[in-house]
């Protein structure tokens, strides 16, 4: 193995070279990975979020006529795709939109709430592109895809003792604890976090780079580019009036009985050329979905080749699922759940390190406590308040500025995290029992409770935390 | 299907963890844990097929290795001295560097690794007859390496202006190949 063995030069560069990135994106990598892994659930906190819409697992063409006859007549203008989204075991409900315009529906086919853009909203958005203007978000969330990468050739290349130390876990001392649990936590999930780095990457940058190799490969086309990689619309003459939903259910049941329909686009709708796409997942796979088009006569046309198509295709459309993990059932969101909170704290106790091998403190420090149990304060606070219709990216916002400021009016860091976590822990558990009792006397769907109880568990866990903490101090003194 | 591809990764770990426990680490017992661990991949895909297999067995690793971990810590009690707060600002030198790095090299960096991934699938394309889809899908997953492997570079040494202009040279000649 010694020619594997890397010399002290290349060690101490590649230790620069990780901290000198991790330096520079912590905060921001700290967010992406915090928001990231509560976006994982981002369909049981849109369920909890509004827990009073009508679920169901069946529907009908005829309920779904009658939904789009409905939100017909409520829109000024038709849009151009009218999307139906078909409710699934993870999300039963179903709901209308086209041209930003969107509705549950009722299982009689009658429109119900608009679906709640809120805290759940806010989360997944800030997670996806920082709630910066949609091109320039993806593309910054994509380069910290990118960067991540970076860290992790890095972060292998800096720590030559990375496998030699694969199962030591030293407690007692705090540095040496956090520098253990950093690497531990970072070589046993490392293609986990590879995987996620790059896919996270892919998606951020697909828009990106479909302008520089349209601009290279497709004069100027980029949407001949996507295209290439996703396939083409056909294109449809002389449509028939009215859509028959009924006729291509059957047939999709005939042709693919394992697919799950999980919506439905209407494409150029009223019009000559309008036909409908019914997007479906098929068991055992990881693409979204494999795309079946129909004319609308309800017949055939084709399917997009999603699921069996070119292998970049198929690669090109497996990596949303791959990366958010919804897939197979919810254990696999859980498992996503516990790696993506192993990330996040891979991004603290990194900084951590550093801040702790300083063998001073400065303003560093409380900026950083701030950033660490400020973020979870501020996004917890924010779902509180949002119960009250109070906007939440604007307490989000409010709360960390506060924080921010209070540490470093501080200037005690120990003490800030101290304070930090109890006002989570206080806030968690009045999230929880505010939502219960705002809905105590209602019907509520099987996942309010098991949402509130979660929230407890998180909050009682933080307690063990907060409770270790002020022992430490204890011990110090 | 599922309990014995776990039981393969537990003995795989276990195998792993006791060669990791002796003083002398045997690479054999290390070669054969490693060979129980890929074996588990078997299972797993005959559960619940390729891909979800693949999938599996990866994000089962860190979990089931954790068991081991925690059961091996240790505690080494010693109270950490009180650390003396500075009134000084920020360790600017290493982060402005940092910064201006990523700033210059950033885009400079992105249009290197696109010309290098580009002139890469354009031979994949062309030499193995790949499909389209395949050739874009190419670029862009070797663009992603490319890009964070010259991020690590770039970071790692010393800003020089022989290197930069090199990436920079690089960058710009390629742009020419591709879009002039």
């Amino acid at each position: 193995m010694a020619f594997l063995k890397l010399s002290t030069h290349t060690i101490k560069q590649s230790l620069s070279a990780h901290s000198s990135l991790a330096l520079t994106t912590a905060a921001l990598l700290y967010l992406i990975c915090l928001t990231g892994t509560l976006s994982v659930f981002f369909e049981e906190f849109e369920r909890w979020e509004q827990p009073n819409i009508e679920e169901y697992l069946d529907y009908s063409p005829n309920q779904i006529q009658t939904a789009i006859q409905h939100f017909q007549e409520r829109v000024s203008e038709q849009p151009k795709t009218l999307w139906i989204v078909l409710p699934t075991k993870a999300v039963p409900r179903m709901h209308v939109s086209g041209d930003g315009q969107e509705w549950f529906i009722n299982a009689d086919g009658s429109l119900s709430e608009p679906p709640l853009e809120a805290w759940t909203t806010m989360v997944t958005k800030l997670h996806m592109q920082l709630h910066l203007p949609e091109d320039i978000g993806f593309i910054l969330v994509g380069i910290m895809g990118v960067i991540l990468c970076s860290l992790i050739f890095s972060g292998l290349l800096s720590h030559p003792n990375l496998f030699k130390d694969a199962f030591r876990w030293r407690l007692g001392r705090p540095t040496l604890a956090q520098v253990d649990l950093h690497n531990r936590l970072s070589i046993w999930a490392l293609p986990f976090f590879l995987m996620i780095a790059f896919t996270g990457a892919f998606i951020g940058l697909m828009g990106l780079f479909s302008v520089i190799a349209g601009t290279a490969f497709y004069d100027n086309d980029n949407h001949a580019l996507l295209d290439a990689i996703y396939g083409g619309d056909p294109v449809i003459s002389e449509a028939v009036p009215n859509l028959d939903f009924d006729n291509a259910f059957k047939i999709l049941k005939t042709t693919v009985p394992d697919a799950v329909p999980i919506y439905l686009a209407i494409q150029n709708i009223n019009t000559e050329s309008q036909y409908f796409e019914i997007a479906a997942t098929l068991p055992e796979r990881l693409i979204y979905s494999e795309i079946y088009r129909f004319r609308a006569d309800g017949s055939l046309i084709n399917h997009q080749r999603l699921s069996d198509g070119e292998a970049g295709r198929q690669i090109a459309y497996s990596v949303y699922r791959l990366h958010f993990g919804h897939y197979a059932s919810f254990w696999v969101k859980l498992v996503y759940g516990l790696l993506g909170l192993a990330l996040t704290i891979i991004c603290a106790s990194g900084i951590n390190i550093w801040l702790a091998r300083r063998k001073f403190e400065s303003v560093l420090n409380d900026l950083w406590v701030a950033v660490v149990w400020g973020l979870p304060l501020s996004l917890t606070v924010a779902a509180l308040l949002s119960f009250y219709n109070w906007p939440p990216l604007r307490v989000f916002g409010i709360t960390e500025t506060i924080v921010m400021v209070l540490a470093l009016a501080m200037k005690k860091p120990f003490k800030t995290r101290g304070i930090l976590m109890a006002l989570l822990v206080m806030s968690l558990l009045a999230v929880a029992l505010t939502r219960t009792l705002h809905r105590l006397n209602e019907a509520t769907p099987a996942i309010f409770p098991g949402v509130n109880a979660s929230i407890v568990a998180i909050a009682f866990v933080l307690g063990i935390v907060l409770y270790r903490h002020i022992h430490l101090k204890v011990n110090a003194r | 299907m599922i309990f014995i591809a776990i039981i393969i990764q537990l003995a795989g770990l276990a195998l792993l963890y006791r060669s990791w426990c002796t003083p002398n680490r045997k690479s054999g017992t290390n070669a054969a844990a490693w060979l129980v661990l890929i074996t588990a991949l078997w299972p797993w895909q005959q559960a619940v097929g390729l891909e979800y297999g693949i999938a599996f067995w990866c994000v089962a690793i860190p979990l089931i290795a954790w068991v081991f971990v925690v059961n091996n810590r240790e505690f080494r009690n010693r109270t950490t001295p009180p650390r003396i707060r500075k009134h000084a600002w920020p360790e600017k030198k290493q982060t402005v560097h940092a910064v201006l790095k990523i700033l210059i090299t950033g885009p400079v960096a992105l249009l290197a690794s696109f010309v290098c991934a580009s002139f890469l699938s354009a031979a994949a394309y062309r030499g193995a007859g790949l499909a389209e889809a395949n050739h874009l899908v190419l670029n862009l997953s070797l663009l992603l390496l490319f890009w964070a492997v010259i991020i690590y570079w770039v970071t790692a040494k010393p800003l020089r202006w022989q290197s930069t202009s090199a990436l920079l040279t690089f960058a710009i000649g390629g742009s020419f190949w591709l879009y002039g």
